[in-house]
């Protein structure tokens, strides 16, 4: 067995239902991460997500003047 | 404010809710940095008040964190929202008069359960110290409803579209309540040993990660763009920032018990999570410092603009010590010394309040409509802070290392007390400058509300900061 082998090797045996939940929810949440990267970042939905970053400029909306 | 606690809904004036937890904050700050510079006294000068139980370090330490904490911080963060929010909604709060609610039972729950701290009355864990009635009381009476007024603000919206303010406003407001009811399972169930010592620091690490950080830097997204009148240089990177924090924020908490006999795989993992940090951060730091593109001049003018961009920046030293301190290789050293009392003071002290004195300042002129009273006090208030944290965070992180070379080397502590001695009185120093510049912000706003010149219709107070 080489150092790396060794390095991740896994003794399945011994897994948890708690290692398990803890495991599936890691790589669950890993593929989540992945799709929300590639969703943000294509070139496709940088117009409707950008469109967005105007809002705070589209008008003063603090204006409390007409506050009673 | 007890005139509204009765008052219709549609009597109440709009942003009274946000005004009264604006001062409200102030006031808590002056408060607990009275506090700490009390503390800090204490550990400079041993003899300095003695023979008190009540006023003595480990009752006063705890009432000093709370108070920055659920005083200063988070009420300037109800205030930020109770104004942003709607504004980014084009809309009106939800419910103005549940907002004016939420203050009076913030400051009065708080009180009792500081004064119940004071007295000894304490769960004894560090960061969750409060007694979990008060626990009870914090989540049903003070996040719940300032969770349900930001949420139902967002759902009347107005415009098309969430900003990335109002999605970290949304997501942290719920968080929060998870990260208070959980965190503080260990005292409603009584759970004792490893696994309490594991929920203490998962909800100390998470009420930083969950809470303050993430409302933080959506502050510095709403005050930027809106006081340089630059848009936000990505949206994208902003939501990047977002769900970044969520995942990998969320997951740390062992990394503050390296050394506990917790699985090896959950301390590798929350290291692991821990470096990923800097993903978020990153993304967030570039972003705004992107925003700021041509209006660099800004950052010497303005005074929002000045204490957002140095909170912002301070962001910097915050994640690059927060990615990297939990590792092992680093964590040996520095674990359990006055490193990690800087570190803390760097969130808190340093990035955080950086970012909610910016939106205090612009939130009260805008919301009262009257201009800062003294812009030369403001810049004061801006330069006690900043040098006084600066000691105060550079004096720590050298009492820090000399500690850690005692605790590696097996120095005699009392070795170590006296040769950090010099860096306790800095800190000392450090401290109460930040403590005097918060009685000069307290005298500045109370003064902008009694007599500062009203801003005409139509104008923005930052707009005419200089007009005079």
């Amino acid at each position: 067995m080489t150092s790396l082998q060794e390095y991740f090797q896994t003794d399945w045996a011994a897994m948890t239902s708690n290692d398990w939940i803890g495991l599936i929810m890691t790589v669950v949440v890993f593929f989540l991460m992945i799709a929300i990267y590639v969703y943000a970042l294509h070139p496709s939905n940088r117009e409707k997500l950008e469109a967005q970053r105007f809002i705070p400029l589209d008008e003063d909306r603090l204006d409390t003047e007409g506050r009673k | 404010m007890f005139k509204y606690l009765f008052a219709k809904n549609e009597d109440i004036p709009a942003g009274s809710a946000a005004v009264f937890f604006g001062f409200s904050s102030i006031v808590w700050f002056v408060v607990g940095t009275a506090m700490g510079s009390f503390n800090a006294a204490k550990l400079a000068f041993p003899d300095f008040v003695t023979g008190s139980e009540i006023l003595s370090f480990g009752h006063m330490r705890q009432v000093h964190v709370l108070a920055v904490i659920l005083g200063w911080i988070s009420m300037a963060f109800a205030m930020a929202m109770m104004y942003i929010t709607p504004a980014l909604g084009n809309t009106k709060l939800w419910s103005e008069k549940l907002g004016v609610w939420n203050c009076f039972l913030w400051n009065v729950g708080l009180s009792l359960g500081l004064f119940l701290l004071w007295l000894g009355v304490t769960s004894g864990r560090e960061y969750s110290d409060l007694p979990w009635p008060i626990d009870i009381v914090v989540i049903i009476g003070l996040l719940v409803p300032l969770g349900i007024n930001v949420w139902m603000t967002i759902k009347t919206r107005r415009v098309q579209g969430i900003y990335t303010t109002n999605w970290f406003f949304a997501a942290a407001t719920f968080m929060v309540v998870i990260v208070f009811t959980v965190g503080n399972a260990p005292e409603f169930f009584q759970l004792t040993g490893l696994t309490e010592a594991y929920l203490t620091w998962w909800f100390a690490h998470n009420v930083l990660g969950l809470w303050i950080t993430p409302v933080a830097a959506a502050i510095a997204y709403y005050v930027v763009p809106k006081v340089t009148g630059n848009p936000l240089y990505s949206h994208r990177i902003g939501h990047l920032h977002f769900w970044s924090v969520v995942v990998f924020y969320s997951t740390p908490a062992a990394h503050h018990l390296m050394s506990a006999p917790l699985p090896e795989w959950l301390k590798s993992f929350a290291s692991v999570e821990g470096v990923l940090i800097l993903v978020p951060a990153i993304a967030f730091v570039s972003n705004l410092l992107l925003t700021m593109t041509g209006k660099w001049r800004m950052f010497v003018e303005n005074i929002e603009i000045k204490f957002t961009i140095t909170g912002v920046m301070m962001a910097i030293p915050l994640n690059m010590q927060g990615g990297f301190q939990q590792t092992r290789a680093i964590n040996w050293y520095v674990h359990g010394t006055g490193w990690m009392v800087a570190h803390a003071h760097l969130a808190l002290l340093g990035f955080s309040t950086f970012l909610e004195a910016a939106a205090v300042y612009y939130g009260l002129q805008t919301l009262l409509r009257r201009k800062l009273y003294s812009l030369g006090l403001a810049n004061f208030h801006f330069w006690m802070l900043l040098i006084g944290f600066t000691t105060y965070w550079v004096s720590m992180t050298i009492a820090g290392l000399i500690q850690g070379a005692g605790k590696i080397y097996e120095v005699p502590y009392i070795d170590v007390v006296i040769a950090e001695h010099p860096y306790m009185i800095a800190r000392w120093v450090g401290g109460t400058m930040v403590f005097l510049g918060n009685c000069v912000w307290l005298y500045n706003m109370w003064m902008t509300a009694r007599a500062g010149t009203v801003i005409p219709a139509g104008r923005l107070p930052h707009e005419l900061a200089y007009e005079r």
